[in-house]
């Protein structure tokens, strides 16, 4: 009991200190709420597969909101399909995350996450204090749905041994020098090719963006790929494969484009900051450095990858989680992205020391104003499950014309906004 | 095991020496046996109605509904089978599934009877061998699709033994044309060897004087084979052949882990389970998923009493 008043008095001491209210209003608050427990999904494998270091996270918030214990109830395996198996039962967490490339949406749809817009407004904050790029991702219908944790952003990965091999100085700066260093740094027979990218959406959609184009329009509501613009910045892609310059992962014997350039098969990559750790947890001898993308003809846009917190609608205490989302989202935000490998959504958080200590996210930091979020429109997972992934194939492997694929893409994608509305 | 096969005669001895068999006590045992039969089935029995009957049935009703697991479901008739059967990939899937079950049952039962009638002679080592078979089929499937993965691997083992030989090595799993036969090799690798266990008992459960009959009318070894083993293995491979339709049929979790759960690449390792997976759990289209699951499950009975019609019939001696 002792030990518990001494808790009560800190953190009253903690809020003024913090100066988040006054000591007045402090202690009233702590002294009116009852014990609540708020449970907070997300997937297992992240942050970094360990929950110890999610706790130590977390400690100072409990700290400050001692009546608030946070459980941590995270999701193994295919993260998506559980969470709607947990809706449907009624036990998913109190505090969920919601993904990029189209996989916010099923949930914000069907109601399963609440707005938080009243919330948002009631804590002094905005949604301009976020990178516009992740919050129009969980906006639906001008309300807000999650509040963005973190996010990752596509860079160039380059490798600096077989750069220097090449005589190669600095990293391509244009899509020109991307093309000309890729023929360089190719070698078929020593199966070393200029660049390795994944055969999906996910890594061509920004050539699009940087040719001027678009995947969808503004509102979501329809297909942009049959335009000019997005045809230079899809054959500009399927083109690096048609001359032999990029690889498929599955060429050199990989599973997706970052072990390509982790096994030393590919001299440049296009990949995400996750990245980052997998080469220093797998392949660790490598020595390569990360560029911005280089600029294509019309600006210099990159793809962000953010993720969100969102309320579940079945939670009891919608205040309490606010109160964990607001700190995990706010004050807490430097030690999460320094804690996870990822990057901030809030331009203040930019210029942490972490940032400073770690140069080598320095690129991808400074790519954040320009990107735009990975997403899809609700309704297109098999769309973007098999179409997308078929089409994009068979123009990379010369089955197709880019100009008849992009065609393709069109019409199943409006079929696909058609029995959106039909259903 | 000696002992208590002894102390349970004894037991039962003892019993039918004190109570004289009149009706009356006959069948209140009779009803006790049959309390204690139901009492200890029971859990089984729930356990089958839960999780297996139970989910069974409950995939012909979403069949008719329109549901993607987070809304309201609502009838809609038979329309989810309407599209389905319009819907190619389903084709893709069923011709996939067809054709990985024509080539993978008759090898995987050739396979395995050789194996087996291998292994019932006098070899060396013939434990080892046994036991080297068989390793195959006590490892987690999902780890032994993941070595194959690295194995076969553009530029893993494979490919470096058919360089080896002056061959070019396809890039297997990322080939359309490869990638459900690499599927095919490895689904007979590892099952052959449960299949042969199977075998060699069935083997052992053939007579010897069959044998010896059959060597006395002159029979020598292929003959004898063809014309004594075979047929008497019939219930065996009856067995065998069922239970390798069924399976292969419902191939999916080697499909899942090559394929990243696309059933890629071009759908070429898109089965029928994998597909009613991605309807209902990633699609948000559970009612295809159920349609497809109850007009596959029409098709694997079929093919099962079509195989039952073939080699079902009991064994003459």
């Amino acid at each position: 009991m002792a030990k518990r008043f001494y808790h009560m008095v800190l953190a009253s001491m903690t809020l003024l200190v913090g100066g988040v209210a006054g000591l007045a209003a402090g202690k009233a608050s702590v002294i009116r709420h009852r014990p609540v427990t708020i449970t907070l999904g997300g997937w297992a494998s992240y942050p970094s597969n360990n929950v110890q270091k999610t706790y130590a996270f977390l400690k100072p918030f409990e700290r400050q909101y001692p009546w608030i214990h946070v459980k941590y109830q995270p999701v193994a395996g295919n993260y998506e399909t559980v969470l709607k198996t947990e809706y449907v039962a009624g036990d998913a967490a109190d505090v969920v995350a919601l993904n990029n490339g189209g996989q916010a949406s099923p949930f914000i749809d069907a109601g399963d996450v609440l707005p938080l817009n009243r919330f948002l407004k009631a804590s002094h904050q905005s949604s301009r204090q976020f990178f516009p790029g992740t919050t129009s991702l969980f906006t639906y219908r001008g309300k807000l749905y999650a509040i963005p944790r973190d996010q990752d952003v596509l860079g160039l990965f380059y490798n600096k041994t077989l750069f220097a091999k090449a005589g190669i100085k600095s990293p391509p700066k244009n899509w020109a020098q991307l093309a000309s260093d890729a023929k360089i740094l190719t070698n078929p027979k020593a199966h070393i090719y200029g660049i390795g990218i994944d055969p999906a959406e996910a890594y061509w959609g920004e050539f699009v963006l940087q040719a001027g184009g678009h995947i969808f329009n503004a509102g979501k509501r329809r297909m942009e790929l049959n335009t000019k613009a997005a045809l230079r910045g899809f054959s500009y892609y399927v083109n690096l494969y048609r001359k032999g310059w990029a690889a498929v992962p599955s060429q050199v014997g990989a599973s997706w484009s970052g072990q390509s350039f982790g096994i030393g098969r590919a001299a440049m990559t296009i990949e995400g900051g996750w990245l980052i750790g997998s080469l220093a947890q797998d392949w660790p001898k490598i020595k390569y450095g990360i560029a911005p993308l280089p600029k294509g003809p019309v600006n210099r846009d990159t793809f962000s990858y953010p993720v969100g917190w969102a309320i579940s609608k079945t939670c009891k205490n919608p205040q309490a989680a606010w109160d964990l989302i607001n700190y995990m989202t706010g004050r807490g935000q430097p030690a999460w992205v320094a804690g996870t490998d990822a990057l901030p959504t809030r331009p203040s958080v930019t210029h942490i020391p972490y940032f400073k200590d770690h140069a080598v996210w320095t690129p991808l930091v400074g790519s954040l104003p320009v990107a735009k979020a990975w997403t899809f429109p609700n309704g297109f997972d098999q769309f973007a499950n098999t179409t997308l992934n078929n089409q994009t194939l068979l123009a990379v492997q010369g089955q197709e014309s880019p100009a008849q694929a992009l065609r393709n893409l069109e019409r199943a994608g409006q079929q696909a906004f058609r029995s959106q509305t039909g259903r | 095991m000696k002992l208590s096969t002894q102390t349970a005669s004894t037991r039962g001895g003892r019993e039918t020496i004190s109570r004289p068999p009149t009706g009356a006590t006959l069948s209140g045992r009779r009803r006790q046996d049959l309390i204690a039969g139901y009492g200890l089935s029971l859990p089984a029995v729930l356990i089958l109605f839960v999780f297996s009957l139970g989910p069974a049935l409950a995939a012909f009703y979403l069949s008719l509904f329109s549901w993607t697991l987070l809304n309201h479901m609502h009838y809609v008739g038979l329309s989810n089978f309407a599209g389905l059967l319009h819907y190619s990939v389903f084709w893709i899937a069923v011709r996939n599934s067809t054709v990985f079950a024509l080539v993978v049952v008759p090898i995987q039962t050739a396979v395995a009877l050789a194996l087996a009638v291998l292994l019932n002679q006098n070899l060396p080592a013939r434990g080892f061998f046994r036991l080297a078979f068989y390793f195959p089929s006590i490892s987690s499937s999902a780890v032994i699709t993941l070595i194959f993965m690295w194995m076969f691997n553009q530029l893993g083992l494979f490919n470096s033994f058919l360089n080896w030989l002056g061959l070019p090595g396809p890039d297997w799993l990322g080939s359309p044309h490869f990638a459900l036969p690499t599927i095919m090799i490895m689904n007979i690798w590892t099952t052959a060897g449960s299949l042969m266990i199977i075998f060699l008992a069935g083997l052992q459960g053939i007579p010897v004087s069959m044998m010896e009959a059959a060597a006395c009318d002159g029979a020598t070894g292929w003959k004898t084979f063809r014309h004594v083993t075979l047929p008497l293995l019939r219930t065996t491979t009856f067995f065998i052949v069922v239970m390798g339709i069924i399976g292969t049929l419902q191939m999916f979790d080697q499909s899942f882990i090559i394929s990243g759960g696309s059933g890629g690449p071009l759908h070429s390792t898109t089965t029928v389970v994998l597909l009613i997976y991605n309807f209902i759990f990633a699609y948000g289209n559970v009612g295809y998923g159920a349609a497809a699951t109850v007009l596959w499950f029409l098709f694997i009975l079929g093919a099962t009493l079509a195989a039952n019609k073939w080699l079902g019939q009991p064994v003459e001696y």
